[in-house]
Order: C-alpha cells, then structure tokens, then sequence
C-alpha cells in the first residue's frame, strides 16, 4: 500500500514538473522604416508627418503609444493606438500620418515610439526629428 | 497485477498531460487573392466623388481567418509603401484640406479558411479630390497579419 502512494506521488510530481508552462514570448521588436517624408527625420508645420516601422510582437500587440515631445520646451503630440487594426496582431507594418500643429514650434523633437504586448512587455524606439516651416517642394522635387 | 495497473496508467497519465497545451503552431500570414471575378480596388482606378467604392476580395489562411481592417489615407504627398505594386499618374503636390479618411474594422465569421469579402463605401461629396491609398489588412485568427496597398483615384 506505502509503495503504491508512493508511486502516485511520484508521478504525480513529474506530472507537474512536465508541465511547466514555457513563459519566453520574445519581447516585441520595432524598426523604423520611414520617419517623416522619403525618411528626412523632418516634419512641417501644419502638415502631416509619415511614421512607418515593422513591428514583431510574438506576444500580440495590445498597444502602441506615439509621443513627439518639444527639446527645450513643453509642446508634446501624443497618439495612443489601442484598438482597430494594429491590435492583436503578431506582425504590423504600421503606417500613419501624424498630424504636425500649425502652431507647433520649430525645432528639434525626440520621437518615443512604444509597443506594448498583451503580456506586458514593452519596448521603445526613439528617434530625433525636426520641425520645419511648412514648403510644399519639401514634398517633391520635381514641383515647384 | 491490479497496482501494475495504476502504475501504467498513472504513468501514462503524467506522459500525455502536456499535449493537450502544445496546439499545432501557425507560422503563415493569410493571403489577399484578387481571384475573383470584379475585384477590386485595384491599382490606379479611378472613383468619382459622392460615388460607391466596392471592395471585393478573397481571403484565404491555412488555418483560420481572424478580422480585416480597410483603410483610406490620401497620398497627396506621394508617399510610398513597400507593399506598393506600381506609381499610378500624379497630380502636383498639395496640402490636405480636407482629405477622406476612412479606416473600418471586420470581423469574420470563426472557423474560416476562406472568405469572399465584399463591401460598399460610400465615398463623401465634400472631401479633396486626388490621389489616395487604399490599405488592406488582413489578420489570421493567431494574429498574423497582411497588408495590400493599393493606389486610387478620387476624381470629382
């Protein structure tokens, strides 16, 4: 009898140890692939500007956060992804236009670009950019 | 003999209780097919203000089907995407006025490995007319995603 409750016991504990649940989802990763126009790092008053990036996150995205804030100054855009079509989603090519204030001050910004998966892990990814004059041959060259 | 009995079924027991969690691993994003017969958009058509835009295209994941997303963003800037087939006729560059954004979460039904999507937008009277993109987004149940970009024309 002692050798059969002996056995279960055993068992039972390499039962547990077997299932120990495999918590390593890979954090998620972002590369930027253009920042502002054809990727000049440069954005225009009162225009909008481009932000693209790939985004692997094995753990589902939950959300994405966008935060341009002023150097030396207080102005702050900030955009919040949180539902819609880059949520729960694994692999993004994330693409928006991120509306620049006619009233933001020119200058140098620092771009925070944050995703969140659904276990918690975050990443962020940073870049510098600078606020322009509006000039519509900024666009394209071959325009006046 | 009876405790040989409990020992092999305890034993089988702890050996399988694993494989229930270890569901088969989907490693393939779904694919957009413009099989179907009038589909659409496709590159460099042309709609007119105040008209209907049709959206037909198949969806096809090996294992299951999850939600799409459609949007509309104007490319008045001629801004590029990788996903992009082809540069269709360009007007100058222009500042949005009022530009048409449109941007539409589905969901499809569970269980599906393929789907004919169709729908009709309405395209508004009062928005700049020009050049747009028209992005596809499509989500297998696991989460794995596909994007289609496609240029259109919104002429007056």
């Amino acid at each position: 009898m002692k050798n059969i409750i002996l056995t279960v016991l055993a068992i039972s504990a390499l039962a547990f140890v077997s299932c120990k649940k495999d918590n390593t989802v890979a954090k998620p990763t972002v590369q930027f692939t253009e920042v502002g126009h054809e990727n000049s790092k440069q954005a225009m008053q009162g225009d909008d500007m481009h932000l693209e990036a790939d985004i692997m996150a094995e753990g589902l995205i939950k959300r994405i956060d966008v935060e341009i804030h002023q150097e030396g100054g207080t102005f702050e855009i900030e955009k919040a992804y949180t539902e819609g079509k880059y949520i729960g989603v694994k692999n993004v090519e994330f693409h928006e236009h991120i509306d620049i204030p006619e009233n933001a001050p020119l200058g140098e910004y620092h771009l925070h670009f944050t995703v969140t998966d659904q276990a918690g892990q975050t990443v962020t990814a940073e870049e510098h950019i600078e606020v322009i004059a509006f000039d519509p041959s900024h666009h394209d060259d071959d325009e006046d | 003999m009876k405790t040989k009995h409990i020992f092999y079924l305890l034993l089988l027991c702890a050996l399988s209780a694993c494989n229930s969690t270890s569901n088969e691993k989907d490693l393939e994003a779904p694919e957009i097919l413009a099989g179907t017969e009038g589909a659409g958009p496709l590159n460099c058509a042309v709609y007119h203000l105040g008209g209907t835009l049709i959206f037909q295209y198949s969806f096809l994941d090996n294992m299951e089907l999850g939600s799409y997303n459609l949007e509309i963003h104007n490319n008045f800037d001629h801004h590029t995407h990788s996903t992009e087939a082809e540069t269709c006729q360009q007007d100058p560059v222009k500042k949005p006025v009022n530009p048409w954004i449109y941007n539409k979460d589905f969901h499809l039904p569970a269980g599906e490995k393929m789907y004919d999507a169709y729908e009709e937008i309405k395209i508004p009277e009062d928005v700049d007319p020009g050049e747009y993109h028209f992005m596809i987004r499509l989500t297998d149940a696991s989460g794995w995603q596909t994007l289609k970009s496609v240029s259109i024309r919104v002429a007056e």
